[in-house]
C-alpha cells in the first residue's frame, strides 16, 4: 500500500477491491443518504432510518484494510463464532458489544416489545374479541402465502419463513424469527423489514384506496358504544393470555412476557416502570436498532444477490397482508350489515400504532367525522397476537421440517 | 416421524397448517377473552362511567 493509499484507507480501498463491491459501496453510501433526506422530509420514520442511514454513510465510507489485508470496518463483525476472535472484535468494533449482547440473542426484540407493551391499549381488543381477532388472522395472509413462493424462488423452508414474518409487519418479530431460523439473512431480512414497516404508512393509505370505495371508507362507528373495561381485567387476561401462548409455544415465550410484562404495567400503573419502559427503553433500544442496523449494512455483508430476492419477497408479503386485511374487513362490512367500517381490516396488520393510523386517516379523508381508531386499536393489537402465534409455529416447527 | 419440508407444494402445505393453527388459536384467544368478560360480569351489567361523565367526556374531546 502506497503513502496515499494508508492516509486515506476509505478512497484507496474503492479502488483495490472488485468493481463490484464499489459500486455496492457507493450505492449503500447513497441509499443511506437517501434514507436520511426522506426522515428529513417526514416521509420516512426519522425514529429507526435516521440513524440507520447515518450508520449506512459512515460503515461504507469508511472501510480500511485489516489485518492479513481483508477490507473489513471497525463498527461491527457479524459473523464471527469463534470465541477468540469474538473477544478481539469486542475490544476493537465500536457496535460490537451492543450486537453481541443485544442482537444476537434477540434481547433487543425483547426491549422493544415491552416498550410497546406499555403504550399498547387492549381495551378494544378485549370489548370486541372475535372481530378482533378475526380481522387480524385475515391480514396475515402474507406471512403465509410468501412462504411457499419464497420456496418456489430457491429459498429454504427456513429462510422462507424468515422472510415471510416481514408479512406480519412487527419488527420484534421479524428479528426473532430470522435469528432463530435464518441467522445468516438475519441482516437483510431485518433491514428489509424495518425499511417497509416504515413505508406501509406510505403505501397502505393508496391500497385501501384501490380496494375500498370511498361511501364504505367513511361509514362513522361510535367511540362511545365500546363498553369501558377495568384495568383488574386487563390484567388478568396480560397474565391469562401469557400463560397460554407460553405454554403453546415456549421458543416464542420471551417475547409473549415482554409484551405482556408491558400490558401488565400499564394496567397496574407503575408509574416508575411506565416511564423506564416507554423512555430509556423503547427509545433507547429503537435507537441502538438503527444505528446498529446501519453499521450492519456494510457493502461486505449485504453484497449479495439473494438480497434482492429478500427485497421483493419482503414486499410481497407486506401486500398480501394488506390485501388478506382489507379482504377481511369487507367481509366483516357484509356480516355487519354495513355497520362497520371494512378500513377495520388494515389495522388488522400488526404494525402497532401505525396500520391504526392508516385506517382513521383514510375514514377521515372520505368523512371528516368518521371516528374509528378505537376500534381499529383493537384489530392492531389483535394483529400482535396472531403475529406471535406465527412466529412461535415457525420457531417451533419449522427446525424440525428442514 | 420426521416430515420434511424440501418443494414449494409442501411449503404450502405448511402455510395451510399454519393459517389454519393460526385461526384456531386465535378464536381459542378470543374465547377466553370472551369467557373472562362474562365471568367478571356475571350481572350482566356493562361497565363504564355513568353518562354524565360520558358527556363531559365527549365536550372534553
Amino acid at each position: 500500500m502506497n503513502y496515499f493509499g494508508k492516509l486515506f484507507e476509505g478512497i484507496y480501498t474503492l479502488f483495490t477491491g472488485s468493481l463490484e463491491m464499489a459500486l455496492i459501496r457507493i450505492l449503500l453510501i447513497v441509499a443511506g443518504l437517501a434514507l436520511i433526506y426522506l426522515c428529513y422530509k417526514k416521509i420516512l420514520d426519522p425514529l429507526i432510518l435516521l440513524p440507520m442511514g447515518m450508520g449506512m454513510v459512515a460503515v461504507n465510507a469508511g472501510m480500511l484494510i485489516l489485518e492479513g489485508g481483508k477490507v473489513g470496518t471497525m463498527f461491527v463483525a457479524p459473523l464471527i463464532s469463534d470465541p477468540t476472535k469474538l473477544l478481539e472484535a469486542l475490544q476493537v468494533n465500536f457496535l460490537q458489544p451492543l450486537y453481541t449482547f443485544t442482537f444476537s440473542n434477540g434481547l433487543i426484540a425483547c426491549l422493544i416489545f415491552m416498550g410497546i407493551g406499555v403504550i399498547t391499549d387492549v381495551d378494544y381488543l378485549l370489548a370486541t374479541p372475535l372481530p378482533s381477532m378475526m380481522l387480524a388472522v385475515g391480514a396475515e395472509l402474507g406471512t403465509v402465502l410468501t412462504l411457499p413462493v419464497a420456496m418456489l424462488w430457491g429459498l429454504n423452508v427456513k429462510e422462507a419463513a424468515a422472510i415471510a414474518m416481514v408479512g406480519g409487519a412487527d419488527g420484534p418479530m421479524v428479528i426473532y424469527t430470522s435469528l432463530i431460523l435464518a441467522k445468516h439473512l438475519f441482516i437483510p431480512i431485518t433491514v428489509i423489514g424495518y425499511l417497509y414497516l416504515s413505508l406501509t404508512y406510505a403505501g397502505y393509505p393508496f391500497l385501501v384506496k384501490i380496494m375500498i370505495p370511498r361511501r364504505m371508507r367513511g361509514i362513522a362507528m361510535d367511540p362511545f358504544a365500546i363498553p369501558r373495561i377495568p384495568a383488574a381485567e386487563k390484567l388478568a387476561f396480560s397474565v391469562v393470555a401469557l400463560l397460554v401462548l407460553s405454554l403453546l409455544f415456549p421458543v416464542a415465550a420471551p417475547l409473549f412476557a415482554s409484551f405482556f410484562l408491558g400490558v401488565a404495567i400499564k394496567e397496574l400503573n407503575v408509574q416508575r416502570f411506565k416511564e423506564f419502559l416507554t423512555g430509556p427503553i423503547l427509545f433507547g433500544s429503537t435507537f441502538i436498532l438503527g444505528l446498529v442496523l446501519g453499521g450492519l449494512l456494510s457493502a461486505d455483508i449485504v453484497g449479495d444477490v439473494i438480497v434482492l430476492k429478500l427485497l421483493v419477497l419482503g414486499m410481497l408479503a407486506l401486500f398480501l397482508s394488506g390485501v388478506g386485511g382489507i379482504l377481511a374487513g369487507l367481509l366483516y362490512y357484509k356480516i355487519s350489515k354495513g355497520k362497520v367500517n371494512p378500513l377495520l381490516g388494515i389495522a388488522g396488520v400488526s404494525c402497532v400504532p401505525t396500520t391504526a393510523k392508516v385506517a382513521q386517516k383514510a375514514a377521515f379523508d372520505a368523512n371528516k367525522f368518521a371516528m374509528i381508531l378505537p376500534y381499529a386499536m383493537g384489530a392492531n393489537v389483535a394483529g400482535v397476537i396472531t403475529t406471535a402465534i406465527i412466529c412461535g409455529i415457525y420457531v417451533g416447527l419449522v427446525p424440525l421440517m428442514s | 416421524m420426521h416430515i420434511s419440508i424440501t418443494t414449494p407444494l409442501e411449503g404450502a402445505g405448511l402455510a395451510l397448517f399454519t393459517y389454519i393453527l393460526t385461526l384456531i388459536i386465535a378464536l381459542i384467544v378470543a374465547g377466553i377473552v370472551k369467557l373472562m368478560y362474562r365471568l367478571i360480569h356475571r350481572k350482566g351489567q356493562v361497565p363504564g362511567p355513568p353518562k354524565e361523565e360520558r358527556k363531559i367526556e365527549e365536550i372534553l374531546t
